[in-house]
């Protein structure tokens, strides 16, 4: 299987190593993080955009680790991102 | 100068210190028990809880075992078991038991002592990252750097570890936060928020189970954790579907039921292992169908739709490809489906599926062979303990057999560190257990290599009056291990062969009842006087030392290709 670029889109709290416990996920899954961006969202959350390369399958798992975050409202995971906008999202959960 | 403030029917200072700050936490969340081990950078504490006796404190003789009763304690009690330990190696000691309770959605709140803000990330003294070391094991990790942060953390620790899918949370808490003053907040009102049952699954759900002519049902801790034992009773009658359960789903239903078929997976029966091959829709309730479960999945239930309740959506299509997935608490939507489902007979499948299990000639003969053979053991045990007795498993063959003999009619009496699958798990959860259930005869059933790493907590035992007996299923081998070397490494024996000490002179240097059992006569006169002995005992069973588990899985294969007893 080969590791392609993902956008995964988190809604998160504002909460104290939430970004910490975010990456930590990246790093446990193993996934290649080219970038991150971090906004500060109009409902008090972070917008957080985590563009890493994963195969389908270490995608899949890090999209349900990232849902099992407490500090996670919603992670969603779609191709990557064109520009600065964001791509289409294919899966959601949360 | 402090003044005095009440809060409802408590008065205390307006201020307090930190270490206060973490008893109050505990007393408002209603602990009254604590497993631990003292140290510097958690000193304040123990300073502080003789003048807080509603948090009695349990002193345990390691680290690992605080974490292990807290498990106990909060399976039995149905509530968060605490724990309380140092910084540095206090917190690296608890770190398995953490890992055990994530994988087993128990809930735990671990309060660990940190070293002085001022000190963090200096390498001070047993300091130690506690966030960045417990993030992959638990489920949240809280850091209050003020005494003002303490309650709030704890009462927020509390109520995560509860909610939706138990599990551990730890609260690490600097020294100087412990030794500052602040205000005693206003209890916090945390409402656990469940999401709405899916009404649409729900309905597709009963729709393909209503249309099942081989409806078989799995039932996982979920089950167990939920109180969901008469909903899934009630939903198995109503549309006639054997029960098969996970070694965590042990007791979610009683094995006297009609419908139970016991456990499936690598060492499942076989009768239960070929009806999950051939049913035609399975309802997965609270299980995560792990690879103990499935065996080699693409081959799992081949002619199966699947329906998965869960709380935890992230579980549902995770494993095994779900036709329905239900991200609920499992007594909600069991009940909405029987509510749904009209009532099926399938007398045909019954009998296929419920049939009685091949004879076993060869494991037959093994035991009328040997002096000591571990199923007339575990059945013995059972004959001569409580009828609503707990029994806690370790981990290796002895839990295997546990599981497949034992057999349950009492909700909720069996507790093993299913997920980790942690050796030296079973006497200080048992130990918790005993204190949740002061009133209940409590086993720990234990191998020779288990018991030895956390045999000192008979320490505890004798200390805290807990009378729990402890059945060691002495083969002189890491059994499990040896088992998987004979039949899957040729034979090649490395390692596993174990020594003991003297296990009743074990006991009797620690103060308690200590007996060995060689032969099969002796068996239950000796069982039933370490039960009838008014405090803990020990067992040594001098089991048969090449006795293997059957049926087998081979690592890897489909569970219909289950071994069922020895080749030869």
């Amino acid at each position: 299987m080969t590791a392609t670029t993902r956008t995964f889109r988190l809604s998160v709290e504002r909460a104290e190593g939430a970004l910490e416990r975010v990456l930590g996920v990246v790093r446990r899954r193993n996934l290649g993080l080219e970038r991150l961006m971090v906004s500060p969202a109009e409902d008090g959350a972070w917008d957080i955009r985590v563009e890493a390369a994963a195969t389908d399958g270490e995608a899949g798992l890090a999209l349900r680790q990232f849902t099992a975050l407490i500090d996670v409202r919603t992670a969603r995971m779609g191709p990557r991102a064109s520009g600065a906008s964001a791509g289409s999202d294919q899966a959601e959960a949360g | 100068m402090a003044t005095a403030i009440a809060t409802g029917t408590e008065t205390r200072p307006a201020e307090l210190r930190g270490a206060d700050l973490v008893c109050v936490a505990l007393e408002r969340c209603g602990v009254d028990v604590v497993f631990g081990y003292p140290g510097g950078a958690c000193l304040p504490i123990y300073d502080a809880l003789p003048d807080h006796p509603q948090v009695r404190h349990v002193l345990v003789r390691h680290e690992q075992g605080a974490a292990h009763m807290a498990d106990g304690y909060a399976r039995a009690a149905g509530k968060p078991g605490v724990c309380l330990v140092t910084s540095g190696p206090g917190a690296t000691n608890l770190v398995t038991g953490l890992a055990s309770a994530f994988m087993d959605s128990i809930p735990i709140v671990a309060i660990t002592g940190q070293v002085a803000t001022t000190l963090m990330g200096r390498d001070a003294f047993q300091e130690t990252d506690v966030l960045g070391m417990v993030g992959p094991v638990t489920k949240h990790a809280f850091l209050p750097r003020t005494a003002a942060e303490i309650i709030p953390a704890i009462e927020r620790a509390m109520h995560v570890a509860r909610s939706g899918r138990p599990g551990p949370v730890v609260v690490d808490i600097p020294k100087d936060a412990q030794n500052a003053t602040a205000s005693v907040p206003p209890p916090a009102t945390l409402l656990e928020t469940r999401p709405d049952l899916p009404e649409r699954e729900i309905d597709d759900a009963a729709e393909l189970l209503a249309s099942a002519e081989r409806p078989l049902i799995i039932a996982g801790h979920g089950v167990r954790i939920a109180g969901a034992h008469a909903e899934l009773r009630e939903l198995a009658e109503r549309i006639d579907a054997p029960i098969a359960m996970t070694l965590l789903g042990i007791g979610g239903v009683s094995e006297d039921h009609d419908l139970a078929l016991g456990m499936l997976g690598m060492h499942g029966g076989a009768i239960t292992n070929r009806a999950v091959n051939a049913a035609d829709v399975i309802l997965g309730v609270g299980l995560r169908f792990d690879d103990r479960v499935t065996g080699k999945i693409a081959a799992f239930a081949p002619h199966a739709k699947i329906v998965h309740i869960d709380v935890d959506p992230t579980q549902i299509g995770k494993n095994v490809p779900t036709a329905v997935g239900i991200a609920a608490d499992a007594r909600e939507a069991l009940r909405a489906l029987v509510i749904r489902l009209p009532r099926r007979s399938h007398p045909e499948w019954r009998a296929q599926a419920l049939g009685r299990s091949q004879a076993r000639p060869k494991l037959d003969a093994f035991e009328a062979r040997v002096s000591l053979a571990p199923r007339p053991v575990i059945r013995a045990i059972r004959e001569v303990a409580a009828d609503d007795a707990y029994f806690v498993a370790d981990v290796g063959q002895h839990q295997m057999w546990a599981a497949q003999h034992l057999r349950f009619t009492h909700p909720d009496r069996f507790m093993t560190s299913g997920g980790l699958g942690a050796m030296g798990y079973a006497l200080p959860a048992a130990l918790g257990v005993q204190y949740a259930r002061p009133d209940a005869q409590v086993w720990a059933i234990a191998g020779d290599g288990g018991v030895q790493m956390t045999m000192q907590e008979l320490g505890t035992a004798v200390q805290e009056r807990l009378p729990v007996k402890l059945a060691i299923m002495n083969n002189g081998y890491l059994g499990m291990v040896r088992q998987w070397q004979q039949l899957f490494f040729d034979g090649r024996i490395s390692q596993t062969p174990i020594s003991s000490p003297d296990y009743v002179k074990i006991a009797e240097a620690y103060g308690v009842f200590g007996a060995v059992v060689e032969h099969r006569d002796d068996l239950i006169p000796t069982l039933e006087r370490a039960a009838r002995h008014d405090g803990p005992a020990v067992i040594d069973l001098r089991i048969e030392r090449l006795a293997n588990v059957w049926p087998i899985v081979p690592p890897g294969g489909a569970n219909a290709d289950l071994i069922e007893e020895p080749t030869s």
